[in-house]
């Protein structure tokens, strides 16, 4: 790939590559990969030195959900807190459901003393609990951290009410007078630090300059207890019938998008829900239910890929709180442009035949 | 059956009024669907004009528990909810600390199981079942025994809409209650957060680096122009994968 | 025989005149039904002026029609007066039946005229029983003028007068059938009797004194919610009903009908008539609202929102008065849509689309897009505005509106504050404490909302001191104007078209003096500066001022299309087969100009949420600032 800076007007030509502030790489243009990977090494993992060697005298335990073995940025935040606040005799101890297959050296990477590991039976409660509190009493952690979302809040409110320790929900700043919690409708309160934590995003910066231990307990099971709640299974619902406001990916067609059925096979492919501008659900191309804006449906998605539509202010207003902005359109002037992280110009329906083919080929769903 | 839901007023985001929390509003909705008999309690200390909202939304009738401000309300609350064998409450309030804890002190206290972030709720055989949300649009199905308790996911059902006439017809009913007292919170005003960052030993150059690119700001968004579609396509992909925004 | 003909017409008229007084004694008994109204039977003196200056007043705007209905009616009045004096009070003159004849002719030409106009009948006149009424009024024309000139040149004719007498009088009893049994049976000439009560009783008797175009207050604390059966319309409403000719000029000029919305104003009515008859009137026979089945199923006791009205069709409207503004006789169709739908939304709850959220953020932000009042004059903040602090005194006081937490319009708010401070005007805000004036709550029917908004902004405004307020928002003009007086809040309130104007005329805006000439544009009226106030001229004089010349769009001032926003319309957002701004951008097209100036930040939204080619949207507060000195 060959993008000529002048061709790119909104980059700095100064700084032809940039480090994200997560210490993920940015997009890189105007500079050919090789170089952009050379860069990027200076500051891979080989060179983090070891955050502790020990002896630990006190210790954090953080207990996190991995999906499909991977932990999220979330997860990773609340290690991350607990690396910082560990201090040089204190260790990071991980409860870590569904990473069993994890390598040791990841384990460091993620900032890790020691980690006990578990394969993640699903919903139940009652196991978990009963785990935590074995753990509990043998490390006898001082804080047990949780990031703040689906089953690792729900585990830690559990833990906090069962166990009765103290805690604090939402915490949005760990500081030296105490954590603070965003307090509907009231700015922060500051409370004193609980024995349980559970973390908001952006608690703490997940990339660490240093790695930890990496060692692993014995692979743990689950102590056989029953379950007043009995799990009959869980089930994906596809993408495309997926509801708007729920979607954490959404492609959203606007008048510049004319091939439908190709734009809904992106989407299926990609595993997108399916928004669309006011204007291509008034000529029928969409029902109303899919209409994004202000008089459609207001989304929170992660990610909002804008293909053919020109951004009007009321068809914004429905994308406000979305994270991450993808345009593509053939105006380089159109306000969509202005309000997206990264605009593609291009015509709509062969970046969309051209983007299908790539995901289906990366997902290996030929 | 006989369900009690339980509601709070929840704080609006841009005026600080009290009105009405989306996920009540949604526990109410699904015991009315749920039942005719549905009893509708609140403990605390807000007035009747902040539970008004609830009244026009279809709450014909309101038990409060009237504390005095800053007491706990889990035990006076679990003591009037002992005879329910269902009780439903929001997952998360929008008011007070919308902590999210209440649902679980709840279960706890009144020894029961919980169903969380429910969806759907159906009786089938002696059990009754429940559909939970979990994130990215996956569902779970529950199965459990009464008495239950079950904190309720905003989207579960939709209640009525706001109504005048029903606010006008709606009732509340005030009984005096104790609770132990809450440790004082500090309050201050919203700010940036500061992240906790581990100290770097890492070159003042790299350092630099990392300042340019600035925080998640939404200055420069990045114009690809050059290119054919396949390579804007893969420009799209890498960055869909680099933000984690797609998991292949 | 001529003796046994003029008795034979004596019984007759009586006959008629007793059917029709059943008939109207059968029609009041379903007016009836009705609340109770003040209304003052001096009314029915004022009749006469109400029929041949207010009504013709719309009437004149079609001539051909008008000229028509003075001879059909004039005629037809006259003929029976005529019979009621000669056949009635048996006088059997001779000379009131030559006057009889002359009448009769006249009556004859009228129906004729009419007949020729329903061969060609535009769409918007319904068929069915009115497509046959000219040639009954005809038969009873003739039948009037053979009887009269048979008794007054008879007793000649013999055996040949004979027959012409049977002929005669089965002529009348045929046709006067059509007068006669009209009101009872609620056949068209329902609407002569209806029509003159309904003049004599009309609910807004406001409006023969003036313009009257507020919408009135309920008494919430005594229980009033809206109308949601027939009887809780009052009963001069029902009857305001019975008065409509289904000419469809409403039809014809509703903005959200044109657009394929379920909804037609004709229809509306109809459906209001069939819910009071409980269908016993006959079949409408004009068209559906679009995409509706025009039958109508009546269940006596339900609601009607719901059984014989859509709330669709409820929430189509606009509450553009078009169909008011021409409907000749004179029913007032959004006084009946916002008392329907007060009912919906006060009572069930039921508002549709974004309206609910709309109302939602009024309640918990008092601004319908639920921004924070602190930010309403953010945009204001280099420009030196002083916000007026209570005790202070201003001569003029500005009140931005909802259009201030718009991004485009607040450029044309920076446009006004300039040129008021170039004028050397005297302006201040109130900054936060500025609440929504209530508009959009009102006309979605929420009725408690507007009045806590009203109350609570007239209570505002009573901390402060300023001579007058000035708006860009016709809906904030109009809601303080209009319709604050009923609630307590006296105010002296301008459009800034009107203040603009104002300034302009007396030279006070220093102007640049070269005389290049500007492009002409067209200019968009805004439903609740012009149907709702008459500011028609105030506008055009601004753009003349500024040495623009306008070139009206066909369909301007009284007649100006909707932009589709009003009466909440844009929120409910009821699908159509068009929308409402993109016809007013193809008649903004037809103008040829490629601009259109505006006067109000929703149309200034609306007409640029347009898609594709469309002409640049210019507030008038924008273009007066480019001519500044
Ligand atoms: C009161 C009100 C409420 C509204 N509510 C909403 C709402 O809720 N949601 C909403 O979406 N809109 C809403 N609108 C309409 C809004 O103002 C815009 O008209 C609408 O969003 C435009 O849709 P669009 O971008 O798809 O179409 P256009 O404005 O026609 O834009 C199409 C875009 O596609 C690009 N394009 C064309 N062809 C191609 C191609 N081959 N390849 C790539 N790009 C191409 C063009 O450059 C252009 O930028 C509302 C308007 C009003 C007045
Ligand atoms: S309501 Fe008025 S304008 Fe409409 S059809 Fe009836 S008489 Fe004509
Ligand atoms: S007010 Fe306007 S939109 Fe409503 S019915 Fe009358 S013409 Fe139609």
């Amino acid at each position: 790939m060959d993008f000529s800076t002048q061709a790119i007007p909104r980059i700095d030509p100064r700084r032809p590559w940039v480090l994200g502030p997560s210490g993920l790489k940015r997009i890189v243009l105007g500079d050919d990969s090789g170089s952009r990977d050379a860069a990027l090494l200076a500051h891979g993992p080989a060179h983090k030195p070891l955050r502790s060697s020990g002896p630990f005298s006190q210790r954090l335990l953080v207990v996190a959900h991995a999906e499909r073995g991977q932990l999220d940025d979330a997860a990773r935040e609340a290690i991350a807190a607990a690396a910082i606040l560990a201090g040089k005799d204190g260790e990071v101890l991980a409860l870590l459901y569904g990473m069993q297959d994890a390598a040791p050296e990841a384990l460091a990477e993620l900032a890790v003393d020691r980690a006990l590991t578990v394969a993640d039976p699903g919903y139940a409660p009652e196991q978990k609990l009963a785990l935590l509190q074995q753990l509990l009493q043998q490390e006898s952690p001082h804080t047990v951290l949780f990031a703040d979302r689906s089953e690792d809040a729900d585990l830690g409110r559990r833990l906090a009410c069962r166990a009765r320790l103290s805690v604090v929900t939402d915490v949005v700043e760990i500081a030296a007078d105490g954590v603070r919690r965003r307090q509907p409708g009231a700015g922060f309160s500051l409370r004193e630090r609980a024995q349980v934590l559970l973390l908001a995003r952006g608690v703490a910066e997940a990339k660490l300059p240093f790695v930890g231990k990496g060692e692993r307990l014995q692979t743990a099971a689950l102590p056989a207890i029953s379950e007043q709640v009995q799990d009959l299974g869980s089930a994906a619902s596809p993408a495309s019938q997926l509801a708007l406001e729920e979607a954490d990916l959404i492609v959203s067609a606007g008048n510049g998008v004319s091939n439908v059925p190709g734009f809904l096979a992106l989407a299926e492919a990609l595993g997108a829900a399916v928004g669309a501008s006011r204007v291509a659900v008034d000529d029928g191309r969409f029902s109303r239910d899919k209409q994004v804006g202000a008089t459609g449906k207001t989304v929170q998605a992660s990610a909002y890929i804008a293909l053919g539509i020109s951004g009007a202010v009321q068809h914004l207003q429905g994308i406000k709180s979305c994270r991450h902005v993808i345009a593509v359109n053939l105006d380089a002037a159109a306000p969509m442009i202005k309000r997206a992280d990264l605009s593609i110009i291009d015509d709509c329906q062969s970046f969309i035949s051209a983007f299908e083919a790539l995901v289906r080929r990366e997902r290996n769903l030929v | 059956m006989k369900i009690a839901v339980l509601i709070a007023p929840a704080v609006h985001p841009v005026s600080g009024r009290p009105c009405a929390g989306e996920a009540d509003l949604a526990a109410l909705a699904l015991a009315q669907r749920l039942s005719s008999q549905v009893d509708v309690w609140y403990a605390g200390a807000a007035d009747d004009a902040a539970l008004a909202d609830y009244l026009a939304r279809g709450a014909t009738h309101i038990h409060t528990l009237a504390l005095a401000a800053g007491r706990e309300v889990l035990s006076p609350l679990a003591e009037a909810l002992q005879d329910y064998a269902l009780v439903l409450c929001g997952a998360r309030a929008g008011g007070g600390d919308g902590s999210g804890l209440l649902p679980y002190q709840l279960a706890e206290q009144l020894g029961r199981a919980l169903l969380p972030d429910v969806l759907d709720l159906s009786k089938s055989d002696q059990q009754w079942q429940a559909l939970q949300a979990l994130p990215k649009g996956v569902r779970r199905t529950l199965a459990a025994k009464l008495p239950l308790v079950a904190s309720v996911h905003a989207r579960a059902a939709s209640a009525v809409g706001w109504s005048y006439a029903r606010l006008q017809q709606g009732k509340i009913q005030r009984k005096a209650a104790t609770g132990a007292a809450l440790p004082q919170v500090v309050l201050e005003p919203a700010r940036r957060a500061r992240a906790l960052v581990a100290a770097s030993k890492v070159s003042g150059h790299a350092r630099m680096q990392g300042a340019i690119a600035g925080g998640e700001g939404k200055s420069a968004g990045i114009v690809v122009k050059q290119g054919d579609s396949v390579e804007k396509a893969q420009v799209v992909l890498d960055y869909l994968r680099q933000h984690q925004l797609v998991d292949f | 025989m001529s003796f046994s003909l003029a008795h034979a017409l004596t019984g007759l008229f009586w006959l008629g005149a007793l059917l029709l007084l059943g008939g109207l004694a059968r029609r009041a008994s379903l007016w009836q039904q009705g609340r109770s109204a003040s209304v003052s039977w001096l009314g029915l003196l004022a009749m006469p002026k109400r029929y041949f200056v207010d009504i013709h007043h719309v009437v004149a705007r079609e001539p051909a029609v008008a000229r028509a209905h003075v001879a059909a009616a004039g005629g037809g009045v006259a003929i029976l007066l005529l019979s009621a004096l000669n056949y009635g009070l048996m006088l059997y003159q001779g000379w009131l039946d030559v006057l009889l004849v002359l009448m009769a002719v006249v009556m004859l030409l009228g129906a004729r005229m009419m007949q020729a106009r329903r061969l060609q009948a535009p769409p918007r006149l319904s068929q069915g029983r009115w497509q046959v009424l000219p040639a009954r009024l005809r038969l009873f024309a003739l039948g009037s003028l053979l009887a009269a000139g048979l008794l007054f040149a008879g007793p000649q004719l013999g055996l040949a007068g004979q027959l012409i007498a049977v002929v005669a009088l089965l002529m009348l009893a045929l046709g006067g059938a059509e007068l006669a049994l009209g009101i009872g049976l609620g056949w068209p000439m329902k609407h002569a009797v209806a029509g003159l009560l309904h003049l004599a009783f009309h609910p807004r008797v406001e409006r023969f004194a003036g313009k009257s175009s507020d919408l009135k207050p309920l008494n919430l604390a005594a229980g009033e919610l809206g109308v949601a059966k027939v009887e809780d319309f009052a009963w001069n409403r029902l009857l305001s009903f019975d008065a409509c000719v289904q000419c469809g000029k409403c039809e014809a000029a509703c903005p959200a009908y044109a657009a394929g919305q379920p909804l037609n104003p004709k229809k509306l009515i109809q459906d209001m008539v069939a819910a009071q008859s409980r269908g016993t009137d006959p079949a409408y026979a004009g068209n559906p609202h679009p995409g509706r089945e025009a039958t109508v199923v009546v269940k006596p006791g339900e609601d009607i929102v719901g059984s014989v009205l859509a709330a669709e069709t409820l929430w189509s409207c606009t509450t553009c008065r078009a169909c008011v503004e021409n409907c000749p006789m004179l029913i007032e169709h959004v006084d009946t849509v916002v008392n329907l739908r007060r009912h919906v939304t006060l009572s069930r709850g039921e508002v549709p689309g974004k309206g609910s959220e709309a109302l939602a953020n009024l309640r918990n932000t008092d601004t319908v897009g639920g921004y924070p009042l602190a930010v309403r004059y953010h945009w204001a903040i280099d420009l030196d505005l002083p916000l007026l602090q209570p005790g202070e005194h201003t001569e003029w006081l500005l009140l931005a509106g909802e259009g201030a937490f718009d991004m485009r319009y607040q450029r044309a708010l920076r446009a006004l504050v300039k040129v008021l401070k170039a004028a050397g005007v005297n302006v201040a805000v109130l900054g936060a404490a500025e609440r929504d004036c209530g508009d959009v709550a009102r006309r979605l029917g929420d009725e408690a909302g507007f009045q806590r908004l009203a109350q609570a902004n007239i209570a505002t405004l009573a901390q402060y001191r300023f001579a007058h307020i000035v708006t860009p928002d016709p809906h904030v003009f109009h809601c303080l104007a209009n319709e604050y007086p009923a609630l307590g809040g006296q105010f002296d309130v301008w459009h800034h078209s009107k203040l603009l104007e104002h300034l302009l005329a007396r030279r006070a805006i220093p102007l640049k003096a070269d005389a290049t000439p500007l492009p002409p544009l067209t200019f968009h009226d805004p439903c609740y500066l012009g149907r709702y106030n008459d500011g028609f001229n105030a506008p055009r004089n601004v753009l003349k001022g500024i040495g623009i010349k306008v070139v009206d769009m066909q369909r301007s001032g009284r007649d100006a299309r909707c932009c589709g926003w009003g009466g909440g319309a844009a929120f409910t957002d009821i699908p159509g087969q068009r929308r409402i701004p993109d016809m007013r951008m193809d008649d903004i097209r037809e103008t040829g100009t490629g601009r259109v100036a505006v006067a109000c930040p929703n149309c200034t939204a609306m007409l640029e949420g347009v898609v594709g080619e469309r002409a640049d949207v210019i507030e008038l507060a924008e273009l007066v600032v480019e001519r500044l000195a």
